[in-house]
């Protein structure tokens, strides 16, 4: 019923203009895609030998950053046993799945030589003392655990196929197997989760004297597990919030209130350590006199931390979808914003000289990244059991 | 080994506690450990047989014959003679490029009566960023000195620019399929033997500037000319310690500040962040740890019957720890006003 109401919501003919503007964003991203790899970078990028990495960078920290909602979801419901977030692990599944993958799409576009991308699964060239290493193995190792944790919905959709009986027989197969493993696959998803999310920090402290001292510290790890713990649970709020018609029935909403009182909490836990930090290191003393950077870090912190957290500390804000949308909302913007400052605003490159501006070449094709991952999730959304609680349909 | 702290210029006493054979004991071990990573580790301490470049800046005269014979070496354009002596190439600050791996720039520091001429390039560091920072290993320490980059590995992901102090690694971002990073090779191929090769630069130096040999000794005479003449260098062999210690050191009669040196710490950035890296992941005990201590909330808090009654949740997790609040949802308001209470479960 459920699936119904979503293919209705996703489908439905009040929503064409979105779905169009959508697939017109997407051919713009596929115009800058032709550009990047049959032109170079040279042609399509403003990067430069000052500024190595630029948006799409950015893109990809962030956009992994949002897609925690994936483990983090997982890991109260299935890890914690609280059943009634069971409504939302789906959705923040798919969001995960779609999210890396996109994340994937970008840094291939913005490595070099893609062609090489598979290099780090070489033992011969396995070399552990690199942060991006520890990356690169768990970004491979998550996006397998998530197209395992995926494969469920996919077969359940198709067990007893009578269209496709062979494939439908498959299925079944998949399902019967993958079930004494899930739980396997659902630790290891969070256990993974939280070591990547943090070296993405850690790619930044070896370059001390490149990243703004608001920024650079020791423990940028622990930063951005704790920001990506607070992004991924915003963001899991904003999709569940979008697709709400669907999920009339289900526990969801009683998670999302229960996830909206819990926020603010991790919200003042984490300004707790960014402002704590920044005594210790004494970082406060580079807020003046003004500039771009100071700028963005109190935007950061002002609109992406404290706005949000006074806004969800009240009981009204909670209770009217479109503020508690609003404050999920700035939590996202927040993080975004705080690995655009790490990779891109706050990154002080040694010599002096003009300042990174992305080219629209880089614009378009992260904007066209971004709009295929909505129309896949709609998409996937529509077709597949990710609005149903995931036993739903095994027992019938 | 016993000549080792023998051929220790000054200054290298307090090189890290590590000795070279205690390294070689520690690599021993972890190899005997199995962890892939550790064995890798990067070179922390300096081969006594190192091979490096002292750089006199009080001798240049900005010929820029290092330049050709750099550019000559790599098969890259070559300057004439007219383009040589064109003087204005000075009046900007140039750097590296991907192709000029080296670079001399004019500096009129206040106080000197004559302009100083700053050869920059690749620094070779003794324990190098950018061999840390790749992921797959293209940026290779040699022991002989250089710091060498192997294309065939490289994914093109440009950390190794991000992590490099001295900002030397160039991008050749205009090759759409096979772009290099490209640096300063110590003339050494990708597999050739570094240690009998005397750079192309510095046999080209026609004022001597450019001294090649083994670091230590290098350095020792840099601290004899110090010592020797007092007033025309500055106290200070730029390379020294600087990052770490690097395997291009520098003399020279102005502040380095004032000729475009970075100030930079005693110790190589990647000492902090890999011994985070390997303390977080030391023998995979951490995050095997947190496996089980997630596999063990897991089975702690599963519940007792397929009823909704969860049990108290286990106090390993700590990061979400959800309150035990029965009645909490009731009190609180829902932010959708679609709820429909308690059908949690739609099994």
């Amino acid at each position: 019923m459920q699936q119904d109401k979503m293919r209705e919501l996703c489908d439905g003919t009040g929503r064409h203009y979105g779905q169009m503007a959508l697939i017109a964003l997407l051919g713009i991203g596929l115009i800058g895609g032709i550009h990047r790899f049959f032109f170079g970078l040279e042609a399509s990028t403003n990067l430069s030998q000052r500024y190595p990495w630029g948006l799409w960078i950015v893109a990809d920290v962030s956009l992994i950053a949002l897609a925690a909602g994936g483990f983090v979801t997982a890991g109260i419901a299935h890890i914690l046993h609280r059943h009634r977030y069971e409504a939302l692990v789906r959705p923040a599944l798919l969001t995960a799945l779609l999210g890396y993958t996109c994340a994937c799409v970008l840094l291939a576009a913005d490595l070099g030589r893609y062609y090489n991308i598979w290099h780090p699964l070489l033992p011969s060239m396995w070399q552990g003392n690199s942060a991006l290493f520890e990356v690169g193995m768990c970004v491979m190792c998550y996006l397998t655990v998530l197209y395992l944790e995926f494969a469920p919905c996919v077969c359940e959709r198709f067990a007893g196929s009578l269209r496709h009986p062979t494939f439908g027989r498959c299925c079944k197969v998949v399902l019967r197997s993958t079930r004494p493993v899930i739980s396997v696959l659902i630790v290891a998803g969070v256990a993974i989760s939280c070591l990547h999310q943090s070296s993405l920090g850690h790619v930044m402290v070896i370059a001390p004297s490149k990243l703004h001292a608001l920024w650079w510290t020791p423990v940028l790890s622990l930063m951005f597990l704790m920001s990506a713990v607070i992004g991924g649970i915003a963001t899991t709020m904003v999709v569940a919030m979008a697709s709400h018609k669907a999920l009339e029935g289900s526990a969801a909403p009683q998670a999302l209130a229960e996830l909206s009182r819990y926020l603010p909490i991790l919200l003042a836990i984490y300004v707790a350590f960014k402002l704590g930090d920044m005594v210790i290191r004494q970082s406060y003393r580079t807020l003046l006199p003004v500039s771009l950077e100071t700028v963005t870090f109190a935007v950061e912190i002002v609109v992406g931390v404290i706005v949000p957290l006074l806004m969800l500390m009240s009981a009204r804000v909670r209770r009217t979808p479109w503020l508690l949308a609003t404050a999920s909302a700035c939590v996202m913007a927040g993080v975004v914003l705080n690995r655009a400052n790490v990779y891109w605003l706050g990154f002080r490159p040694l010599r002096d000289g003009a300042r990174y501006v992305p080219s629209l070449t880089e614009w378009g094709f992260t904007i066209g990244v971004v709009a295929a991952l909505i129309l896949a999730w709609r998409l996937l959304a529509a077709r597949l059991p990710i609005i149903t609680t995931p036993r739903h349909r095994v027992s019938d | 080994m016993d000549t080792f702290t023998q051929e220790e210029g000054p200054g290298w006493a307090d090189r890290g506690p590590l000795s070279r054979r205690a390294f070689i004991k520690l690599a021993g071990a972890a190899t005997v450990l199995g962890t892939a990573t550790e064995t890798r580790a990067t070179l922390r301490v300096v081969d006594p047989e190192a091979m490096a470049v002292l750089v006199d800046l009080t001798k240049c005269n900005g010929c820029r014959r290092c330049e050709a014979a750099c550019q000559e070496a790599n098969g890259f354009v070559l300057p004439d003679e007219q383009e040589l002596a064109d003087k204005s190439v000075f009046q900007q600050r140039r750097h590296p490029q991907p192709q000029q791996l080296t670079i001399v720039n004019r500096f009129e520091p206040p106080g000197i009566d004559r302009p100083v001429y700053a050869k920059i390039n690749c620094l070779h560091c003794v324990d190098p960023a950018c061999v840390s920072a790749c992921l797959v290993g293209a940026m290779r320490k040699d022991p002989g000195g250089p710091v060498i980059y192997d294309p065939s590995k490289c994914m093109g992901c440009r950390y190794c620019m991000v992590a490099c102090p001295f900002e030397m690694p160039t991008y050749e971002y205009d090759r759409v399929l096979t772009p290099q990073v490209r640096k300063c090779t110590f003339c050494t191929g990708a597999d050739a033997s570094p240690s009998q090769s005397v750079p192309a630069c510095v046999k080209a130096c026609p004022k001597e500037c450019l001294l090649y040999g083994r670091r230590s000794d290098l350095l020792q005479r840099a601290h004899e000319r110090i010592a020797q003449h007092p007033d025309d260098y500055v106290d200070h062999v730029y390379g020294e310690h600087e990052a770490g210690g690097t395997s291009w050191l520098y003399l020279s009669p102005a502040p380095f500040e004032q000729i475009g040196f970075p100030g930079m710490p005693p110790t190589a950035p990647p000492r902090l962040s890999e011994a985070i890296q390997h303390g977080v992941f030391a023998s995979f005990v951490p995050p095997l740890a947190w496996c089980a201590v997630l596999a063990l909330t897991m089975h702690l808090t599963r519940p007792v019957s397929d009823e909704k009654k969860p049990a108290a949740p286990a106090p390993g997790n700590g990061r979400l720890n959800p309150v035990s609040r029965p009645a909490a949802d009731a009190a609180e308001g829902r932010p959708i006003r679609h709820a429909t209470g308690q059908n949690a479960r739609t099994v």
